[in-house]
């Protein structure tokens, strides 16, 4: 007996011991919790931040809190997505369309206090054209007179570079030469800022006013940067951005940033203009789970949900239609006297139990649509029958869009003919597309060749090859896409006759699949970044690192380039419009489908600021809730509206 | 005793060198890029080769050779400055090194897992008792139906309900977030119940046996009333089989709270390591991977010490 009391006595100690263990532990976890008062503004996004740097970030959500910390040349306005003054307070474009002079406002302020110079924008836009940075969205300024020349120098300089002591400086203080002869960017003075183009850009203001081209506080990054002696290169630490260390020239300053978790930005002190700024503070907080953040929603622990991606949005978005219908009078009144519809809905009576005011499908700047494999063959030598446009065309007509809308997606998105979002880039018509006509489809299959030859059912072709059976790739994430493509092999059965495969990917299966090519249809989708026509007809240039149709015409490039060159404004966008007019309703690379929509939740009467602008160009110093302390007040608010 | 020990932290790199060059070679193999993003947008070719020289993807064998001399310490050794244990940078979150994602993750992992495990052991021991004082009696019955839910049921579905219920109906706890005493004990709870109800269906069948063996009834027929023979022998016996299941189902519970920790919005470590695997993000899956593996050798290893200490009859092998 005696053996077993010692092992007894001991585990009882040891289970005390560790009880105490634990405990202290969980207690240190949570007593060394940073816990500041709630921020005026808190939203959720279903992701987190990929990076803070503006030269480098191509996420939606890095953008959206980028326009809150850094403010570039020009802005766009949120509501209609025209040009307006940013850091500089005017500027002047000369009669050729190549030179570009801004005049900074002296009053700008970096969040240290140090004023905002025309250097730090020549900083920022070398930053964003060094190959060293690896800036995705480097590709929105080659239009600047030699950056892309400098872009294959300096490459190319580091691809020759051969170690040694001091080489990686050699080669460093030669770039900054080479790029301060060869790029168009001057500063004449500290308060002006000469951009030189190799071809007349119309739509630069809305290139300059993206976060790549925001300046730089050089010394806070220079603390960071250093030159690596193996390959040459300029290497920094992101220890610049970090909270306290990061120095910003928007409305806001990082105050706190926690991975998978929250960002919280605080007032910029300095910033040049605080009668701006809605609230002192805004929190975003991550939320992965789609019905969490709708549960953390109700529960009043957000004031703005992102982007709502529940199952249960679609019975969400009808409890709000109900609403909507209730109202429809009162609403259609509001907007006929010019008030906007958030203000409308904020001051109507509190909704039925069945019905919510909270959620709303906001149309975005994007299309949703399917690719078609343009190629003569197929990867394994397959027979395409989609390399015939009539093939394609016969598809586009057999589809029935409203149809996958309502009841598909059943989020009733605006239809798409058109690969861009129609109204929404001021001034350009875009043309009609094809529509539903299912009777056409099949007179464009027989056209191509494609008909039932003996009687089997099946379509042949002249050589007697029977159609093969439809590759349609999509790719598993959301259930989305495989809703769509087993309505789409449906509808094309029964209108075309043909056989048609799913066939679902995991998304870098599908993405791989799509790059080499191995699809007949695939799922695609595209968002525009920037107001002008080229920001989608682009993807349809022969060769474009995003065209993964193998579409090549040698009309839409020649209109392409024929835009390119065009200084009339007008006579420009109709160029592009009989591009998008070949685009979509002869060559169909891609089958459009509908615009895309975001969900978001918001309480209309207790939240303000959002834009409902296609851009969804949302500015976080607008944003205003009950417990904001801005400076600028809900008076100048009301006042201004 | 020492012996033993130093033995065992002499397989610990082999082993994880081992783990490393699996997680390695399955990682490569998966298709995709890192480097690539969301909605099918590719940075443009000549971007993407800068991307790709400037993380060493090129060559798998230079890629695993530099990550494993950073992360072993090797690099630090050489004299190379920077931290000892260097995971790299983080491939899809480049303004993070791996080394702070882990140092603001596993905190939080490590926090939570110990609350479910104090939950699991206060809510386990208490079911355990009853039951196994009074079997079959109502509040038996009850603990054993409790015990069988928290087993069976998968934790997406507990958690989700008692968000529903505690957070978003009653008001009980924040429905998502990390911070406070407030945000902790409803995941911590939800994550315990599987713990709670293997501990307390040990502890029941333990204390049923033990009360029917012949030491306790020995006990009972020298005048010990039910309670205290309960405690001062039967339940000896009874706990053992509980302190040897807490060993590895605390490293299960500290490291496996993936689903939990989604479902109510807590950036701990488990989260990371799915997100990583989904995007590719070699650097972080070996770190995950690295930490984790040797972390648990380290808590397998704790446990074989700590029962050598409690029982010296069982054999170290």
């Amino acid at each position: 007996m005696a053996s077993a009391v010692a092992p007894y006595t001991r585990s009882v100690r040891l289970a005390i011991g560790l009880i105490l263990l634990l405990g202290t532990l969980l207690a240190a976890v949570i007593a060394a919790e940073d816990r500041r008062p709630r921020a005026e503004v808190v939203f959720a996004q279903v992701a987190d931040c990929y990076t803070l740097d503006p030269q480098r970030m191509t996420y939606m959500q890095d953008l959206r809190l980028a326009r809150g910390l850094f403010e570039g040349l020009l802005r766009t306005d949120p509501d209609t997505g025209a040009i307006e003054p940013g850091v500089a307070r005017s500027w002047t474009v000369s009669d050729d369309g190549l030179e570009w002079r801004f005049q900074l406002d002296p009053r700008a302020r970096w969040s240290d206090g140090s004023p905002v110079v025309a250097e730090d924008f020549r900083s920022g836009l070398r930053r964003a054209l060094l190959p060293d940075t690896a800036a995705d969205y480097s590709g929105l300024l080659m239009a600047i007179a030699g950056a892309p020349e400098f872009f294959t120098w300096r490459s190319e300089q580091l691809a020759a570079f051969k170690p040694s002591e001091g080489a990686a400086e050699r080669a460093w203080a030669e770039a900054e030469t080479q790029f301060r002869s060869a790029v168009g960017i001057e500063c004449p003075d500290e308060r002006e800022v000469i951009i030189r183009l190799s071809r007349p850009v119309p739509y630069l203001g809305n290139l300059l006013a993206f976060p790549v081209a925001s300046p730089v506080h050089r010394p806070t990054l220079e603390r960071f940067t250093s030159l690596d002696p193996e390959s040459g290169r300029r290497v920094e630490d992101p220890g610049w951005m970090q909270p306290g260390t990061m120095v910003s020239n928007g409305p806001y300053q990082l105050a706190r940033r926690r991975y998978k978790r929250d960002i919280r930005l605080e007032r910029n002190p300095h910033f040049r203009d605080p009668t701006q700024i809605a609230s002192e503070s805004i929190e975003a907080v991550v939320v992965e789970d789609p019905s969490t953040a709708v549960l953390a929603f109700v529960a009043g622990e957000f004031d703005w949900l992102t982007d709502v991606s529940a199952g249960y949005r679609t019975e969400m978005l009808e409890q709000q239609q109900a609403d909507r219908t209730r109202h429809a009078g009162t609403l259609a009144a509001a907007a006929a006297s010019g008030v906007d519809l958030d203000t409308a809905l904020a001051s109507l009576p509190p909704p039925a139990d069945d019905e919510r005011r909270d959620i709303h499908a906001l149309s975005t700047f994007g299309t949703d649509f399917y690719h078609f494999n343009c190629n003569d063959r197929l990867p394994d030598g397959g027979l395409n029958p989609f390399a015939d446009p009539r093939v394609r065309r016969a598809f586009a007509l057999a589809c029935d869009k409203r149809m996958l809308v309502e009841r598909v997606t059943r989020l009733a998105e605006p239809v798409a003919d058109s690969f861009i979002p129609p109204g929404v880039i001021p001034g350009y018509e875009g043309p009609a597309g094809l529509g539903f006509d299912p009777e056409r489809a099949r007179l464009e299959l027989a056209e191509a060749g494609w008909i039932d030859r003996d009687g089997d059912g099946r379509l042949e072709n002249a050589a007697g090859e029977p159609f093969p059976v439809v590759d349609l790739l999509y790719s598993t994430g959301s259930s989305r896409y495989r809703d769509l493509s087993l309505a789409l092999r449906s509808m094309w059965q029964e209108a075309l006759g043909v056989e048609i495969e799913c066939r679902g990917q995991e998304q870098r299966f599908y993405k791989e699949d799509l790059r080499r090519g191995r699809f007949m249809i695939g799922r695609g989708g595209w968002y525009g970044d920037y107001l002008d026509p080229t920001t989608f007809l682009d993807l349809c240039r022969t060769g474009d690192g995003n065209n993964v149709r193998g579409y090549s015409s040698e009309r839409v490039d020649a209109l392409l380039i024929a835009a390119e060159a065009e200084r009339d404004p007008q006579r420009r966008f109709e160029i592009l419009a009989e591009c998008e007019r070949i685009v979509c309703e002869e060559d169909l690379p891609i089958l459009p489908l509908c615009r895309f929509v975001t969900i978001v939740m918001y309480d209309p009467a207790e939240f303000t600021g959002l834009t409902r602008h296609a851009m969804l160009d949302h500015r976080l110093e607008r944003l205003r809730t009950p417990r904001s302390t801005g400076p600028a007040t809900q008076a100048d608010a009301e006042a201004e509206r | 005793m020492i012996r033993f020990v130093l033995l065992r932290l002499l397989q610990l790199p082999l082993i994880v060198f081992a783990v490393f060059l699996a997680t390695f070679t399955l990682a490569w193999l998966v298709p995709g890029s890192p480097l690539e993003q969301g909605e099918g947008r590719r940075p443009p070719p000549e971007i993407e080769k800068a991307m790709r020289a400037q993380y060493r993807l090129d060559d798998p064998v230079v890629f695993a050779a530099d990550y494993l001399a950073g992360a072993s310490g090797i690099d630090w050794l050489r004299g190379r400055g920077g931290r000892v244990f260097d995971l790299g940078p983080s491939l899809r979150q480049p303004d993070l090194s791996v080394n702070e994602i882990l140092a603001a993750g596993l905190p939080v992992s490590l926090a939570l897992g110990t609350a479910a495990i104090l939950f699991g052991l206060a809510i386990g021991v208490a079911a355990g008792i009853c039951g196994g004082l009074r079997p079959d009696s109502r509040l038996d019955l009850a603990s054993q139906m409790v015990a069988l839910v928290g087993i069976s049921v998968p934790s997406f579905v507990v958690g989700s309900g008692l968000l529903l219920w505690l957070g978003v109906s009653w008001h009980l706890a924040p429905v998502a977030g990390w911070g406070g005493v407030g945000h902790v004990w409803l995941p911590a709870f939800a994550l315990s119940l599987p713990l709670a109800a293997y501990i307390a269906r040990l502890l029941r069948y333990g204390i049923i046996e033990q009360m029917a063996s012949d030491h306790v009834r020995t006990a009972r027929a020298k005048g010990r009333s039910r309670l205290g023979a309960a405690w001062h022998h039967a339940m000896r016996n009874a706990f053992l089989p509980v302190l040897s299941y807490l060993g590895p189902a605390s490293a299960a519970v500290l490291t496996g709270s993936f689903v939990i920790e989604k479902v109510f919005s807590i950036p701990g470590i488990g989260r990371h390591f799915v997100d990583a695997v989904l995007a590719k993000d070699l650097t972080l899956v070996m770190g995950v991977v690295l930490v984790y593996s040797s972390l648990l050798i380290c808590l397998n290893l704790a446990v074989d010490v700590l029962y050598r200490w409690v029982d010296p009859r069982i054999e170290t092998a």
